[in-house]
């Protein structure tokens, strides 16, 4: 049995929610409600909760100035929200698990498996750091990002990332002073998360980091050479790209 | 001969940069309509979003999800029915720019159903229209008054003791004016304004830029001089709180 608390400024939403997990998720016990940041933070201290599940958006601040309040946070969080694109972008980068409204019932499902399978503090605390840093700088090019892997998670800045590489749906991440990394997600996933970062897609397999490209070659064929003195081959339909980057150079 | 070829040149060469002036002033025209043309179609998205906000949408439709978990068909119906209304009326504003009073009211009475239903027992709502206002034959533009019913819901109820109050009057000024007005006992726009800024959100009113914008283009496009003005109420009478915003409508 676990206990949690929601957290919305929105009564309605509450109810929904308490109702759906009475029904889906009889493992779950709602000790307690709050409606904003205060009232939240009151209940999470005084209650202490297992897993807390979060509106991202509310009448008197977000769910980023709640989670601030807590270091580190010591409970499981689910964080349940309407639409905020940089909010879900954020989720993302830290591989933080997040439901949207209305809650699917089956999403919410395998988020309380998630949580019930496992729990480990350390994960959870070095997500959430990534996360709270990602919300502060929301608009730099620079982003925690967190890498799962069957041997834990790697939290990396996407400045000392010098490109991915895809291995069926694994990709590889090579790192400008670190061992490489393998995850088991598609490169099309991080091509859309790290397109902000300075990140381009130049061929089906790899997307490089134009922060670490050294040279760009057209003859014989087109490939661009990185600073870990890899030549990544770049797709005929992507040689458009080669002009961008050489002007920018 | 000579004379006759100087003048032909000197005709050429007016006729020349006579050319040349209708070019560029064209090209310059057309910049111009492009430009005004991008912006309009900016402030029509901008609209779009402001009636149908992401955060209404999805919030309204988890509110209808708990009739749906407590077994209530009917009322799950009934409101999921109302939304289906609002946003096929919504899109199809989208379209026009001027909207015969009584779809507007049908309009909000579906945008005011939903906000009830989602901030239950936070306030009560009258929309009241004058008898003299012939409400078939009006035109008005389509919800020009939306983005202050939403502020006044959304943010204006908070932090006061009584029950809010949202009252929504169509008046005949006289038979060529039609007045809207908007009026709320929350915390008024000041405090309001005053809040946002201590959370640190360097605050700008949407709603009002989007209206400004708005009864701008309507200006240029229907030749209509809308009137907006925006009232602190507490700062006419101390002893009450709240905000009046006010729409003069020539019809």
């Amino acid at each position: 049995m676990l206990n949690a608390v929601v957290i919305d400024d929105e009564s309605k939403v509450r109810e929904t929610l308490k109702q759906m997990l009475s029904i889906y998720c009889p493992n779950i016990n709602v000790i307690g409600e709050a409606d904003g940041v205060e009232s939240g933070h009151r209940i999470i201290t005084t209650q202490n909760p297992d897993v807390v599940f979060l509106d991202m958006q509310m009448n008197d601040g977000n769910g980023f100035d709640l989670l601030n309040k807590f270091s580190p946070i010591n409970f499981q969080l689910i964080i349940v929200t309407a639409y905020q694109e940089y909010a879900i972008k954020a989720f993302k980068f830290s591989a933080v698990d997040y439901l949207l409204k209305p809650i699917d019932p089956s999403d919410l499902i395998s988020a309380i498996e998630k949580i019930s399978a496992s729990y480990n503090q350390t994960e959870t605390k070095s997500k959430f750091d990534a996360l709270l840093s990602n919300s502060i700088n929301h608009e730099s090019t620079s982003k925690k990002l967190v890498l799962k892997t069957i041997n834990g998670i790697h939290v990396v800045d996407t400045d000392t990332i010098i490109r991915c590489e895809s291995h069926n749906n694994t990709t590889e991440f090579i790192f400008k002073d670190n061992a490489p990394v393998r995850v088991s997600r598609t490169l099309k996933e991080f091509e859309d998360l790290l397109a902000d970062c300075g990140f381009i897609r130049c061929h089906q397999s790899h997307l490089v980091n134009q922060k670490y490209i050294v040279k760009v070659m057209r003859f014989p064929t087109p490939t661009i050479r990185m600073t870990d003195n890899s030549e990544i081959p770049v797709a005929i339909r992507k040689k458009d790209l080669l002009k961008g980057i050489e002007e920018k150079r | 001969m000579v004379v006759p070829t100087i003048q032909l040149s000197v005709i050429s060469i007016l006729l020349a940069a006579l050319l040349i002036i209708c070019i560029v002033t064209i090209a310059i025209l057309y910049i111009k309509y492009k430009a005004v043309q991008r912006r309009n179609l900016q402030i029509e998205q901008q609209l779009l979003l402001s009636q149908m906000n992401p955060h209404f949408v999805f919030n309204s439709l988890t509110a209808i999800q708990s009739y749906i978990f407590r077994n209530e068909a009917h009322l799950a119906s009934k409101y999921l029915a109302s939304f289906a209304k609002l946003i096929r009326l919504i899109l199809e504003n989208s379209r026009i720019e001027l909207n015969s009073l009584e779809r507007e009211v049908t309009t909000l009475k579906h945008y005011l159903e939903l906000q009830a239903l989602r901030f239950e027992g936070r306030f009560e709502h009258k929309i009241e229209v004058d008898e003299q206002v012939d409400i078939d034959n009006v035109q008005i533009p389509p919800m020009l008054a939306q983005p202050f019913i939403e502020n006044a819901i959304e943010h204006g109820f908070i932090h006061i003791s009584e029950k809010g109050m949202l009252n929504i009057r169509f008046l005949a000024e006289n038979k060529n004016c039609l007045v809207i007005e908007v009026e709320d006992n929350g915390i008024g726009i000041e405090k309001s304004r005053q809040l946002q800024m201590e959370k640190g959100k360097g605050h700008r009113s949407l709603a009002t830029e989007i209206t400004q914008e708005r009864i701008r283009k309507i200006k240029c496009s229907k030749g209509i001089n809308i009137e907006m003005s925006i009232i602190d109420i507490g700062t006419i009478d101390i002893t009450r709180h709240g905000t009046l915003v006010k729409f003069k409508i020539p019809v």
